[in-house]
C-alpha cells in the first residue's frame, strides 16, 4: 500500500452549507486544495469566512445541521465522503490531528493536561495506562516542555499560555498523525509565545507532518505556508503559492488583509515631550496580592507613569505583567497599596481618598476594553448606551437624539444602528459603539486596554484609524495597552515596557522601538519581527 | 504545606461559626413559632382536651415545666439547655428526646438517602443519553418537566393505589424490609429528580458547546465516552448546588410521605409533636434536621471542589 506511506489529503470542490430559517446558508463554497506531508497549506480570512467550518468538515465534525458535499475528499486512497461514525473515529486523532485556539478552554479545564494527552492514545486503544503515562512524558518533552512529570499533573489554568498551547499540540500529535489541522493556533497569545509555537510547527513540518493552518493573521501564516488560500464569505478569492500571494497579491481583499497588518503602517512620527504640566502623573504605584499558594507577591511594583496632554503612551508587556492592573489603578477602579495618582492637577488616587471626591471628575476619563460586549448592558440598545453616557455630562435629554446621531457619524456607524443591541452586531461595530460612548463624555484621557486584540486585522486597521482621527480632532491624551508591537508602533508617542510588574524601559517610542536597551524589550521586538510578514528587521 | 493547613483551618473555623449561627437561628425560630401556635402545652402534657385534671394540678404541672415563668426567661432556659446538649423529655412520649431521635431518625435517613439516589439516577439516565437527540431529547425533557411538577404526596397516593393495592407488588405500609422503602422513595425521588434533570439538562447542553468537547471528539473519542468523561463533569455543578436545597425539600416531603405510608420516622414524629404541642421534641427534631441540612451543605461544597479543582484556588 504505497498510498499509506505517503498519503495525500485531497479536497476538491468542498462545499458546506447550513439550513437556517432564512433558507440555506453557504459557509464554504467550492474549496479545493491538496495537502502533502511536510507541506503547509494556509486558509486565511476574517471571522465568518468559513475557515473553521472547513477544518471541521475535513474530520467529519461539521455538526448535525451541516450539509457537506465534495467532488473529492480523500485521505490517501480512502474516500472520506461517506464514512460511518466509527470509521471517522479511527481517522480523527490518529491520521488527522486537530489543534484549536486557546488551550485554556480547548483542553478540558477540569483535568490535568497529562490525562488529556493520554486520552488521545486511549481513544485508539494504544498501550496500557502505564505505557500511555510514559508516552505522555515523551510527548511533552517533544514539544519542548521541561519537567514533563510535573507538568502532566497540572491543569491548563496552572500552566502559562505557552506551556498549555504546547500541551494542546502534544495531545494532537500523540498518535503521530501525518496531518495536523491548526485552527487559529496562536491567536490571543503573547508574541514571544507565538514565535515559540511557530518554531514548534516548523519542527513538526520538518519531521514530515502536513499542516493545514487556519488563521486571520497573514503575518503569522507567511512564515510557514507553502500555499495560501484566501477566503472571503466562504468563497476562495485568491489561491496560490505563498510567495506569490504575499509579494504580488491580485485580489483587492488580499491586498486589504496584507495592508491591514499594523506593522505595515508607518510608525508615528517622533515628537518632543511638550513643556508644561502633565495631564496625569502616577508615582510609586505598588499593588500586592496573595497568590493561590498563600504567598504575597507584587502584581505591580513601584510604577511611575506620566501622561502628557494630546500624547499617547503605550504600555507593552506580556499577559500577567501587570498592564491591566496598572490601568485599573490609574482609572481609579482599584486602590493601590502604595502610591498616588494626580489627574488634572488634583489628587486622583491616594491613601484615604474616597470615590465621592473622584466622581465629579470621572467624566474626564473614559475607558475602552478589549471585549466591549461584556461592558454593555445586553438589554440596552445603542441609543440607551450613548444616552446614558450623555446624561453624565449634563446634556439635556431633548438633545440626545441629535448628539447620538453626531456621535455615530463620528465613529462611522449608520444612524440606523441606534436601535440595535450590541449582541447582534459585529466585533468592529461594537468597538465603535464603545468608542462613541467613550468620547460622548468629552474626556481628556482615554484608557484603551487591548482595544483591537479581539478584532480581525482589517477591522483593527479601521478602528485604529478612527482612534487616530479622534485624537487629532479632540486633542485626547491616551493610555494605550497592547501586546502587539505593530499596533504600539503605529499609535504611540511614548512607550513603557512592563515585565513582572515593573517598568523595565521607558522613553520616546522611536527610541525604545528602534534602539531598545533592555534585553526584555529586545526579545519582544525580536518575536514581533519573526511573526510579521513585513516588519523591518532593523532592530 | 503549612499555608494549606492554615487556610483549611480558617475555612473550617468559618464554617463552624456559620453552622452555629444557623443552629441558633433555627432554635430561636422554633421557640417563637411554638409560642405563637394556639393551644395550651400543659393541657397537651396532661393528655389533651379530654383531661380531667383539676386546676391545681394544672398549675402545679405548669410550674414543674417552668411554663409559668416570663417568656424571655423560658427562652433563656431553653437555649442554655440546648447549648449543653440537653434536649429534655418529650411531653407526649414520656421519654428522652434523644431516645426518640435514636429510634426515629434511621428510617427517615434511609428513606431520604434512597429517594436522593433515585432522584440522581433518574436525572442522569434521563439527561445524559438524550441531550441534543432529535426525538428522545424533547421527549425526555417533557417527562422531566412533568415529574418536577408532581406533588410527592399525590404521587405517593397514586403509587400506593397502583403498585400496593391493585398490583400488590409492594407492601402498602410499614418500615420493615427493602420492599417497603421502594414506593415512598419513588414518590419523593421522582419530583426531585425532575428538578435535577431540568437544571442538569441545561448545563449539559451548554457544556456540549465547549471547545474542549470538540477537541475530545477530534481525538477520536466516541460520543458516549465524550459525554461521560467530559461533558458530564462540566454539567454537574448546578445540580450539586440544587442537591443541598433538595435535602431540605426531602425532609419537608418526608412528613407527608411517612404519614401516607405509615412509616416510622422523623417526619411523622414531627407532625405528631407539633399537634401535641410537644415543645422539647419539636425543637429536638428541628435541630436534628438543621444539622443534616448543614452537613449536606458541607458535602455539596466538598463535592463541588472535587468536580472543579479550580474552585480550590479561588475559594476564600
Amino acid at each position: 500500500m504505497s498510498a499509506a506511506s505517503d498519503p495525500i489529503l485531497h479536497v476538491e470542490n468542498l462545499s458546506v452549507s447550513f439550513a437556517t430559517r432564512r433558507g440555506e446558508h453557504v459557509a464554504v463554497h467550492n474549496l479545493s486544495f491538496t495537502l502533502r506531508r511536510g507541506k503547509v497549506v494556509a486558509l486565511v480570512g476574517e471571522s465568518g469566512s468559513g475557515k473553521s467550518v472547513t477544518a471541521r468538515s475535513i474530520i467529519g465534525l461539521a455538526g448535525a445541521g451541516a450539509r457537506v458535499s465534495a467532488r473529492r475528499l480523500s485521505l490517501g486512497d480512502e474516500d472520506l465522503r461517506h464514512l460511518s461514525e466509527r470509521q471517522w473515529r479511527s481517522i480523527r486523532g490518529s491520521r488527522i490531528g486537530m489543534v484549536l485556539q486557546d488551550a485554556l478552554v480547548a483542553l478540558d479545564p477540569l483535568r490535568p493536561v497529562g490525562s488529556e494527552i493520554a486520552e488521545s492514545l486511549f481513544a485508539h486503544h494504544r498501550g496500557t495506562s502505564k505505557e500511555r503515562a510514559q508516552k505522555v512524558c515523551d510527548l511533552l518533552e517533544q514539544v519542548g516542555i521541561r519537567d514533563p512529570d510535573l507538568r502532566a499533573r497540572q491543569r491548563p489554568d496552572e500552566l502559562s499560555g505557552g506551556l498549555r498551547q504546547r500541551a494542546l499540540i502534544a495531545s494532537a500529535i500523540a498518535m503521530s498523525p501525518p496531518f495536523l489541522i491548526a485552527d487559529e493556533p496562536t491567536t490571543a497569545l503573547d508574541p514571544t509565545v507565538q514565535a515559540q509555537i511557530l518554531d514548534l510547527f516548523n519542527t513538526l513540518r520538518e519531521d514530515g507532518t502536513g499542516l493545514l493552518l487556519i488563521s486571520h493573521d497573514l503575518g503569522f501564516v507567511a512564515k510557514l505556508a507553502d500555499e495560501i488560500i484566501v477566503l472571503e464569505h466562504g468563497k476562495v478569492v485568491e489561491q496560490g503559492a505563498a510567495e506569490q500571494i504575499l509579494t504580488a497579491p491580485t485580489h483587492p481583499y488580499t491586498i486589504t488583509l496584507l495592508e491591514a497588518d499594523p506593522s505595515r503602517h508607518p510608525a508615528r512620527p517622533a515628537t518632543t515631550v511638550p513643556v508644561g504640566a502633565p495631564l496625569l502623573q502616577a508615582e510609586n504605584l505598588s499593588f500586592v496580592r496573595k497568590g493561590p499558594d498563600g504567598v504575597v507577591r507584587p502584581i505591580i511594583d513601584d510604577v511611575n507613569i506620566t501622561l502628557w496632554p494630546g500624547r499617547t503612551l503605550g504600555l507593552i508587556g506580556e499577559s500577567g505583567s501587570g498592564k491591566t492592573t496598572t490601568s485599573r489603578i490609574i482609572a481609579g477602579l482599584l486602590q493601590p497599596d502604595t502610591g498616588t495618582v494626580t489627574f488634572r492637577g488634583e489628587p486622583w488616587v491616594a491613601a484615604g481618598l474616597q470615590e465621592r471626591t473622584r466622581r465629579a471628575r470621572r467624566r474626564f476619563m473614559a475607558l475602552i476594553y478589549q471585549d466591549p460586549l461584556s461592558s454593555f448592558d445586553p438589554r440596552w440598545t445603542v441609543f440607551d448606551i450613548l444616552s446614558d453616557a450623555l446624561l453624565v455630562t449634563g446634556v439635556p435629554v431633548t438633545n440626545h437624539k441629535l448628539r447620538i446621531t453626531e456621535l455615530l457619524e463620528r465613529v462611522r456607524l449608520p444612524p440606523g444602528i441606534a436601535g440595535h443591541r450590541p449582541a447582534g452586531m459585529s466585533g468592529g461595530q461594537r468597538q465603535r459603539v464603545a468608542i462613541a460612548r467613550a468620547v460622548a463624555v468629552k474626556p481628556d484621557l482615554l484608557i484603551c486596554d487591548e482595544p483591537v486584540s479581539a478584532l480581525d486585522v482589517s477591522v483593527q486597521d479601521q478602528v485604529l484609524t478612527l482612534l487616530e482621527e479622534l485624537q487629532d480632532d479632540l486633542g485626547l491624551s491616551c493610555l494605550f495597552i497592547s501586546h502587539d508591537m505593530g499596533v504600539i508602533r503605529r499609535m504611540c508617542d511614548d512607550v513603557m515596557v512592563m515585565q513582572n510588574g515593573q517598568i523595565v524601559e521607558a522613553g520616546l517610542a522611536t527610541d525604545v522601538l528602534l534602539r531598545p536597551r533592555h534585553s526584555f524589550t529586545r526579545s519582544l521586538l525580536a518575536a514581533a519581527t519573526k511573526l510579521s510578514a513585513s516588519l523591518p528587521a532593523a532592530v | 504545606m503549612t499555608p494549606f493547613f492554615l487556610r483549611m483551618s480558617r475555612v473550617f473555623a468559618k464554617r463552624t461559626l456559620n453552622a452555629l449561627t444557623v443552629l441558633f437561628a433555627v432554635a430561636s425560630l422554633c421557640f417563637v413559632v411554638l409560642q405563637l401556635t394556639p393551644g395550651d402545652p400543659v393541657l397537651a402534657i396532661m393528655g389533651g382536651g379530654a383531661t380531667n385534671a383539676t386546676p391545681e394540678t394544672l398549675i402545679a404541672a405548669r410550674h414543674e415545666y417552668g411554663l409559668d415563668r416570663p417568656v424571655l426567661v423560658q427562652y433563656g432556659l431553653y437555649l442554655s439547655r440546648l447549648a449543653r446538649g440537653e434536649f429534655g423529655q418529650s411531653f407526649s412520649q414520656h421519654m428522652p428526646v434523644t431516645e426518640v431521635l435514636r429510634v426515629q431518625a434511621p428510617p427517615t435517613l434511609e428513606l431520604m438517602a434512597t429517594a436522593f439516589a433515585v432522584a440522581w439516577l433518574f436525572a442522569l439516565l434521563s439527561v445524559m443519553p438524550t441531550v441534543r437527540r432529535r426525538y428522545s431529547g424533547p421527549l425526555a425533557s417533557a417527562l422531566e418537566t412533568v415529574c418536577a411538577g408532581l406533588p410527592p404526596f399525590w404521587l405517593g397516593l397514586l403509587l400506593l393505589w397502583a403498585f400496593a393495592f391493585e398490583l400488590g407488588l409492594f407492601p402498602p405500609a410499614g418500615t420493615r424490609g427493602v420492599m417497603s422503602i421502594v414506593l415512598p422513595a419513588l414518590a419523593m425521588g421522582i419530583p426531585l429528580g425532575g428538578f435535577l434533570a431540568q437544571i442538569t439538562r441545561e448545563s449539559f447542553d451548554l457544556a456540549l458547546d465547549e471547545p474542549c468537547i470538540l477537541t475530545a471528539r477530534a481525538r477520536g473519542l466516541d460520543d458516549r465516552t465524550v459525554r461521560l468523561r467530559h461533558v458530564l463533569r462540566h454539567a454537574l455543578l448546578p445540580g450539586v448546588d440544587l442537591s443541598a436545597w433538595g435535602i431540605g425539600a426531602l425532609v419537608g416531603n418526608a412528613v407527608a410521605i411517612e404519614m401516607i405510608f405509615s412509616r416510622k420516622g422523623l417526619g411523622r414524629e414531627l407532625f405528631l409533636a407539633v399537634s401535641n404541642h410537644d415543645m422539647p421534641l419539636v425543637a429536638g427534631i428541628i435541630l436534628f434536621i438543621a444539622v443534616i441540612y448543614i452537613i449536606a451543605g458541607l458535602l455539596a461544597d466538598l463535592l463541588r471542589r472535587l468536580i472543579d479543582p479550580r474552585l480550590k484556588a479561588s475559594y476564600s
